[in-house]
């Protein structure tokens, strides 16, 4: 069994946090970030970041496979940069430090502090993503989002998605397990032609069982009356506290800090080779 | 006269698609605060019938003809927002209209569609839980409930939106028979309690007509074939047309020369009145027994299972012998699922050995893949739309043979020869998903049978399924046994048990009872509770006159 990746019931400050309050700190702090390119302020976002993760108490089975992913792209994304524009830092910073090499791929000091801006960018952002998806109730953020002005349909499409998640995996490896025993392998030790069949045949599959059961539930819900009427209340909706307040007051103290260093810097980037 | 609840006169509906009536001039009534049974087999049109009383298609999906009053008012025009504050349904698949992330939240479910105030919300669920127990299981999600807890919640958030009209589509359907008896006492609480008018469909009568019923409507090809009490519906000789399974005592009372028509609360076996001095003829033996022991196909030593830190299966030991047909029984969450996974390989093995054929080949399951194994070991799981992958028929069973690289003519024959067994054969160039849930039940069975695998596994092979499709899937079965396949079952089905398995093996708590008898189990109060079952109601009927005589 692989640990689910998903909202899972906790007691943290964060789980305790209202959606709301949650999701325009996410928004706030994710615009400070990309606005931000000053290595000392992303810096400081990325352990407040951190911190924020190792608070929630997110255990890292949870989360492994997504961090090594994000890793994995993040690492393509600097080697990409380098092989596409290996003289970007020295353009940005009007200024060249050659480290090693020669010509229009030597190392620059000044592309190296570049790249490091780009990593910090992935650093502070997938902690806060993680933190935020997975100690917020699907139902408590549909209700903040449908507060927020998005209409409760497409709110309650959310969160009856990641409802439904579990059940459509456990039907999926079900599946594959049938096709398994039927003689169409997925793994390593058949040919590419049968993978590539076997994988068409799954996901066949898996179209035909999702479209019924959506047909089923939008039945169910319709006898349930939802879309009666122009609004309708949230069994979890929450009020914001005290500490909801802080929290925001908080994010918008960061997203300040932001929007006043790039006036001091004179632009988006603070150069410390100048 | 107090305005009926429903009253249908002259219903008529045609598909837009099809050329013949669905249903066919209908008309019918449903009191204030009654309780109706509605039975039929598959394709009768009960489906239909249930879904334009609950708004679900109306004029816009074929013609309709006739009056339809809900609480007195034509309610033809109504869509099915309007029609949901008089009649609440409560659909056959409780894991689908499960639509919260928390049993609290499903239940408030309608309550927040009609915009209430959050503190209502919460009274109003705190309210209808108490009455249905669910209070303790309000934050869990839909993963963690049990067929049985599911039910009551589908229950509950419907209740809460307080339509005095209750529709139910086989309400027993996922439920073992002791479960099933639960939900149906908390029915009759309820309805007692808040003068609800009921409406069920349920095909398994032996089990539902434990409760009283005011009416039985009988549906056949669109038209009513009965409508009476259901004292006067036992009494009828149109079971087998209908494709209903009369309950098995009534069927005793007939076959002892009884006249059914004198006899007292004939719907109720533990209430029936038998007159002074009437003699009932012996009981046919319980159980099939296996013939000549036979040499054993498939052992499994001291498996042990755990699911995170929660034990499942203990040092379970069995053997399975061949040609014969095994029943696993336990209650919900005894293991038993568990064990037929592990020994079909569907589930990776944590401790112990499963081997095939100990005696010759003596295979050992732990050094195959799950295609190897499947070759000796076949399951089959309780959703067939997991199995299918939606191609013809045809191809559907053809596809593994294809696999297993044979000959075109003779994939042909053992194909065509395999849809005939299943009565599968007319529909070999359908797709498959087009077919009846029993058909793709049998055809779910055929794509692995075609495989010929010495063992085949089946998880609830007859849940879900009417009397005639249930028995279509039992003799495909008994066919296989005859020619050669062992075939084990997980079930609660009261008439495999006692009709067609050889042999039963109870789990409890995750260990391996003794085996029992099909004779020795329904004799043994203990075991039946133990795997969640009732007794079947000529037994019941048996022990009430061995007592009485006493």
């Amino acid at each position: 069994m692989t640990a689910l990746f998903g909202y899972q019931k906790r007691d943290s400050y964060f789980h305790r946090l209202t959606a709301r309050a949650k999701l325009l700190g996410l928004i706030f702090l994710t615009v400070a970030g990309m606005l931000s390119f000053d290595a000392r302020f992303l810096v400081l976002l990325t352990v407040c970041a951190a911190f924020a993760l190792y608070r929630s108490r997110i255990r890292w089975a949870e989360i492994a496979w997504i961090v090594w992913l994000t890793i994995f792209f993040a690492i393509l994304n600097l080697v990409l940069i380098y092989v596409f524009a290996p003289q970007y830092g020295v353009k940005l910073f009007a200024d060249k430090t050659v480290l090693l090499g020669t010509g229009h791929y030597a190392l620059t000091s000044q592309q190296l502090f570049y790249e490091l801006l780009v990593l910090l960018k992935y650093a502070f952002s997938l902690p806060l993503t993680l933190v935020f998806l997975l100690t917020t109730q699907p139902s408590q953020l549909a209700a903040g989002l449908n507060r927020l002005g998005v209409p409760y349909q497409i709110a309650y499409a959310f969160s009856l998605t990641l409802r439904y998640l579990p059940t459509i995996q456990t039907e999926f490896a079900m599946t594959k397990k049938v096709q398994e025993a039927r003689g169409y392998t997925l793994g390593a030790d058949s040919s590419w032609p049968n993978r590539l069949l076997a994988t068409s045949r799954l996901l066949l599959s898996l179209v035909f069982a999702t479209l019924e059961k959506v047909e089923v539930i939008s039945q169910a819900m319709a006898l349930r009356r939802f879309g009666k009427g122009k609004r309708r209340s949230w069994y979890h909706a929450q009020h914001m506290g005290q500490q909801d307040w802080l929290f925001l007051l908080g994010t918008i103290v960061l997203l300040l800090l932001s929007i006043f260093l790039c006036q001091q810097n004179g632009g988006r980037f603070w150069n410390p080779f100048s | 006269m107090e305005t009926a609840a429903i009253a249908v006169r002259h219903l008529s509906f045609t598909y837009d698609n099809r050329a013949e009536k669905t249903l066919d001039d209908l008309s019918f009534t449903l009191p204030k605060a009654s309780k109706t049974l509605l039975v039929g087999p598959s394709g009768s049109g009960k489906s239909t019938l249930l879904s334009l009383l609950n708004g679900l298609i109306g004029p816009q999906q074929g013609d309709l003809t006739g009056t339809l009053l809900i609480n007195g008012q034509d309610a033809r025009g109504q869509g099915v927002l309007e029609r949901s504050l008089a009649i609440g349904t409560i659909l056959q698949d409780s894991d689908r209209q499960f639509v919260g992330q928390t049993v609290a939240e499903d239940i408030a479910f309608v309550l927040e569609n009609e915009a209430k105030a959050q503190d209502e919300l919460r009274q109003a669920v705190a309210e209808i839980a108490a009455l249905l127990g669910l209070t303790d299981l309000l934050s869990s999600g839909p993963t963690l409930l049990s067929g049985g807890q599911k039910q009551r919640v589908a229950m509950a958030g419907v209740l809460v939106g307080q339509s005095p009209i209750l529709i139910l589509d086989e309400p027993l359907a996922s439920l073992d028979p002791q479960t099933g008896q639960e939900l149906l006492a908390v029915l009759d609480r309820l309805q007692a309690e808040q003068g609800l008018t009921i409406l069920m469909v349920e095909h398994r009568l032996d089990e539902v007509l434990r409760t009283d019923f005011d009416q039985v409507l009988v549906l056949q090809r669109g038209q009513l074939a009965f409508a009476g009490t259901s004292s006067a519906f036992l009494q009828q000789s149109d079971f087998e047309e209908w494709g209903l399974q009369r309950p098995p005592y009534v069927d005793w009372l007939c076959q002892s020369g009884l006249a059914l028509s004198e006899l007292v609360r004939l719907d109720r076996v533990d209430q029936l009145v038998l007159p002074a001095r009437s003699r009932l003829q012996p009981l046919a033996p319980l159980g099939r027994p296996a013939g000549a022991p036979s040499p054993v196909i498939l052992a499994a030593k001291d498996l042990s299972f755990t699911y995170g830190t929660q034990p499942i299966l203990s040092h379970v030991s069995l053997t399975v012998h061949r040609d014969e047909w095994l029943a696993l029984l336990g209650r919900n969450g005894s293991g038993k699922s568990t064990l037929a996974r592990l020994l079909a390989g569907f589930l990776k093995k944590q401790s112990g050995q499963i081997i095939f054929d100990p005696e010759g080949a003596a295979i050992d399951s732990g050094r195959l893949s799950l295609g190897q194994w499947a070759r000796y070991v076949g399951y089959v799981s309780q959703n067939p739309n997991e199995m299918l992958i939606g191609q013809s028929v045809y191809d559907e069973v053809a596809s593994g043979l294809v696999r297993q690289g044979l000959a075109a003519d003779q994939i042909q024959e053992r194909v065509l020869a395999g849809l005939r067994q299943a009565d599968l054969y007319r529909y070999r160039n359908w797709p498959a998903i087009a077919l009846s849930y029993g058909q793709k039940k049998r055809l779910s069975v055929l794509v692995l049978a075609v495989l010929q695998p010495a063992v085949l596994i089946l998880d609830e092979p007859t849940a879900a399924q009417d009397g005639p499709n249930a028995q279509a899937l039992l003799q495909y079965l008994a066919t296989l046994q005859a020619s050669g396949v062992t075939i084990i079952t997980v079930t609660h089905d009261l008439n495999l048990l006692r009709h067609w398995a050889n042999r039963l093996l109870l789990l409890k708590d995750g260990q391996l009872e003794a085996g029992h008898s099909a004779a020795e189990l329904f004799r043994d109060p203990v075991a039946l509770a133990a795997a969640s079952l009732i007794l079947p109601s000529d037994l019941l009927l048996q022990q009430r006159i061995e007592k009485e005589q006493r």
